[in-house]
């Protein structure tokens, strides 16, 4: 593990005549939690997908816990993703199906199974892991997609709105893992649009916004350049910031 | 919505499909009952008794295809949360009652009209379609009365019922099978004899007679004719009633929880599970055939998946429509015709490659994201998937060339040779599927049944694959296979274009070629589909 787990350089994307990412860079310290931020297709995903391989850059490069994210199979040992929409299967149970995450990611059976039963426990799952997914809520099926992302112990984990649709508790204990795996050295790459998590956790916030990283710093730093002395909080400065770069963005279009 | 009709491209093939055949049947349904009609004319009322039982058996049928319906998607709600908070029950239970039986009306009204059209030009009058009418309306008021909340009724049990939830894939595939048996193993006149003395009697015998009534010289009873359409009148409101009904119970109800207990060791608890406790029998199965994780983990899910939601393979099934008419001859004359173990041999692998491998990128649907980010690489899906589609298929489809041989009188060496073929041809299918389903991926579902859809394969996947298992079938045919090289032998030297002609040595060189092409490409399908996945990018 290197000391900075992700390294973003010029990483850029299009899609066809859209520019999704632009010159993005970036660099996240080993064990850092970062929050990212972005109003609705600002390119959050569109970045994450990059940087687990999921999504080829149109430019730019970058490395994740020391592996270049066009070494795909060097790649996927050490991260774990989270999409927005759970990645599961409908006919299968939840544990049925961590235990396929489980053997894809080549975990020894039994070894596999501890770690599954002890998650499951851990988000209050493991009365419901028999049932078929189909009949989940979607909170639980959140939660059957985080433990997936985490079942392989990552050194790296991009979570793309782990808390949307869990339940008070779950939320909490979603956010107790975070800064569970922050203490175990454990990269947190987090979007969310909950900044109440994010100003939690996060030590580092990058804002997103039409494709271009906009502001970067620990959250008391982005709320301290709110106008004003009152007390802010990090949505204040996420709507501050998010407000600038739409009003620069009309001053060039003039 | 045409864009949602267009999407259905699979369907909307079967139905091009389909309306070729019905419309290839209605000049003769249409010419057997204007002969029917002549005989009316000249004062021979004999075909009455004939079309009051076809007509029974179509109310029959229709009754039948209304209980399908309620218990089927027809049977569910769109948007059902929404919906059910907009309007009472009793307004969408209807409005679907009213819409099934809209629909149906097109199989009853096409062949009935060609029918009544052929005894109208009989009979020399436009009457008797006056009566036909009348009846198709009959039938379809009171038998959609009848079987739609039926059909909803049993939807209400089965979603109460965890054991019968758990056996929905089993009844339903006994259900298919029992309905092509009936209609293409030559049971359907049996069953029509054993449903005879309820087709003739009251009150299903009224609805001949009003069909009849106004066909000059068919000596219809018009008072058992309006007794067909007061019957009907009074079934439409019980009808809508009892769907009303029905659908409440169906609709609202608590859906059985499934415990999973199929996979898991029942009973057991689940800090106290183990990995070789609580490891599935299929699991075991697989465990003898591959050490990787990733390939057990893919083949496994893949089978599971496919047993409990069987309507996703539904588009396999579209050869055997072609399989129907050789069945059919071997029940008729119990002879198996010679090309019966290559047309197994071709089934099975062309099932083997569609069933799984011709979209194993798009099959995974929401879950290809954890795929690609996990440490299986792209030999272990394509075993995996290889592995998921060959298990079932080969034995079956070496067993039924292998009986077939057997049956059509070839030596016990030709028999296993056959047999042993049948599981390199079901393989050798499986891979190239990969290949080409890899390099033509497919992510847009169809509708198959409710709320759920199916990834079929693409078009461009289908057709290349499907071509190249005809080459390879016929070609190990023609070498290995005496009766089968001269059969395709004399099709070819009737049916080659532009005056070509081949002769049997030259048919054995082409196969040889065509054979040593398609061997060569399946570890080339194997490498491109590995090398596909390895590098795949969600854009």
């Amino acid at each position: 593990m290197t000391d900075r787990a992700i390294v973003a350089d010029g990483l850029t994307k299009r899609f066809g005549e859209e520019l999704a990412v632009s010159d993005l860079s970036l660099s996240i310290g080993s064990g850092d939690v970062y929050g990212f931020l972005g109003p609705n297709g600002a390119g959050k995903t569109t970045t994450m997908r990059m940087l687990t391989s999921l999504t080829r850059p149109t430019a730019g490069t970058a490395t994740v816990a020391g592996v270049s994210i066009a070494d795909r199979p060097a790649l996927t040992e050490r991260i774990g993703y989270l999409p927005a929409d759970p990645p599961v299967f409908d006919e299968l149970s939840g544990r049925e199906h961590l235990r396929y995450v489980a053997r894809l990611h080549e975990i020894p059976p039994d070894e596999a199974t501890d770690r599954i039963e002890a998650m499951l426990d851990q988000f209050g799952l493991a009365g419901d892991a028999d049932r078929r997914i189909e009949s989940y809520s979607t909170g639980m099926q959140k939660k059957v997609g985080v433990i997936a992302a985490l079942v392989h112990d990552p050194e790296v984990v991009f979570l793309d709105e782990p808390t949307s649709g869990l339940d008070p508790r779950a939320a909490r204990t979603m956010r107790d893992t975070i800064a569970e795996f922050a203490d175990r050295d454990v990269t947190v790459f987090l979007s969310s649009h909950v900044l109440s998590v994010v100003d939690e956790l996060a030590d580092t916030v990058g804002v997103i916004d039409d494709g271009k990283l906009v502001a970067e710093g620990p959250p008391e730093e982005l709320k301290r350049r709110v106008e004003g002395d009152g007390e802010t909080d990090l949505e204040t400065a996420f709507l501050d910031i998010t407000k600038e770069d739409d009003e620069l963005d009309d001053v060039v279009e003039a | 919505m045409l864009r949602r009709i267009r999407s259905q491209d699979v369907w909307l093939a079967l139905v091009a499909v389909s309306s070729l055949a019905v419309l290839a049947v209605l000049p003769i349904l249409f010419g057997v009952a204007s002969d029917w009609g002549a005989s009316f004319a000249s004062g021979d009322a004999g075909p009455a008794a004939t079309v009051g039982l076809l007509v029974a058996v179509a109310w029959v049928f229709q009754v039948a295809m209304a209980v399908v319906a309620g218990v089927g998607s027809y049977g569910e709600v769109d948007n059902e949360a929404g919906m059910l908070t907009i309007r009472p029950p009793k307004d969408v239970a209807g409005g679907m009652l009213l819409m099934n039986t809209v629909s149906y009306a097109v199989y009853l009204l096409v062949p009935f009209v060609a029918g009544f059209a052929g005894l109208s030009a009989g009979v020399g009058s436009p009457l008797p379609l006056a009566g036909g009418l009348a009846a198709v309306v009959a039938i379809l008021a009171s038998s959609m009365a009848i079987g739609y909340p039926v059909g909803l009724a049993i939807k209400g049990v089965v979603r109460r019922s965890g054991t019968l939830s758990r056996l929905k894939p089993v009844i339903g595939g006994v259900v298919v099978v029992a309905y092509f048996w009936i209609m293409f193993a030559g049971h359907l006149p049996a069953l029509v004899d054993a449903l005879e003395p309820a087709t003739s009697g009251p009150p299903l015998g009224w609805l001949g007679d009003l069909a009849l009534v106004t066909t000059p010289g068919a000596g219809a009873s018009p008072l058992r004719a309006a007794g067909a359409l007061a019957l009907a009148l009074v079934l439409v409101p019980v009808g809508t009633l009892a769907t009303v009904r029905a659908a409440t119970y169906a609709w609202y109800a608590d859906p059985s929880r499934d415990d999973g207990d199929e996979v898991e060791g029942e009973g057991t608890a689940p800090a106290a599970r183990t990995a070789s406790a609580g490891t599935p029998p299929l699991d075991r199965v697989l465990g003898h055939l591959t050490r990787r994780q990733g390939t057990l983990g893919v083949a496994s899910v893949t089978l599971v998946r496919a047993y409990r939601a069987p309507l996703q393979l539904v588009f396999v099934a579209a050869p055997l429509l072609f399989a129907l008419p050789m069945v059919e001859g071997v029940v008729a004359t119990g002879t198996v015709p010679d090309y019966a173990p290559w047309f197994a041999m071709f089934y099975g692998a062309w099932a083997a490659g569609t069933a799984f491998p011709l979209n194993l990128v798009g099959n995974q649907g929401a879950t290809l994201p954890a795929l690609l980010t996990a440490r299986a690489d792209g030999r272990q899906v394509v075993h995996g998937s290889v592995l998921a589609a060959v298990l079932p298929l080969a034995p079956v489809t070496a067993a039924l060339a292998a009986a077939a041989a057997h049956a059509g009188g070839r030596s016990t060496t030709a028999v296993a040779a056959i047999g042993a073929l049948s599981v390199a041809v079901v393989a050798a299918g499986a891979l190239i599927a990969a290949g080409l389903g890899a390099l033509f991926p497919r992510f847009d579902g169809i509708d198959v049944s409710g709320g759920r859809s199916a990834v079929p394969p693409s078009k461009a996947a289908f057709a290349l694959f499907s071509l190249v298992v005809v080459l390879a079938v016929t070609a190990a045919g023609v070498l290995t296979d005496e009766v089968y090289h001269l059969l395709i032998h004399a099709l070819l030297s009737e049916y080659l274009p532009f005056g070509l002609s081949v002769t049997l040595d030259g048919l054995e060189t082409v196969s040889v070629g065509v054979a040593v092409a398609v061997a060569a490409a399946v570890p080339a399908a194997y490498l491109l589909a590995v090398r596909r996945i390895d590098d795949y990018r969600i854009e």
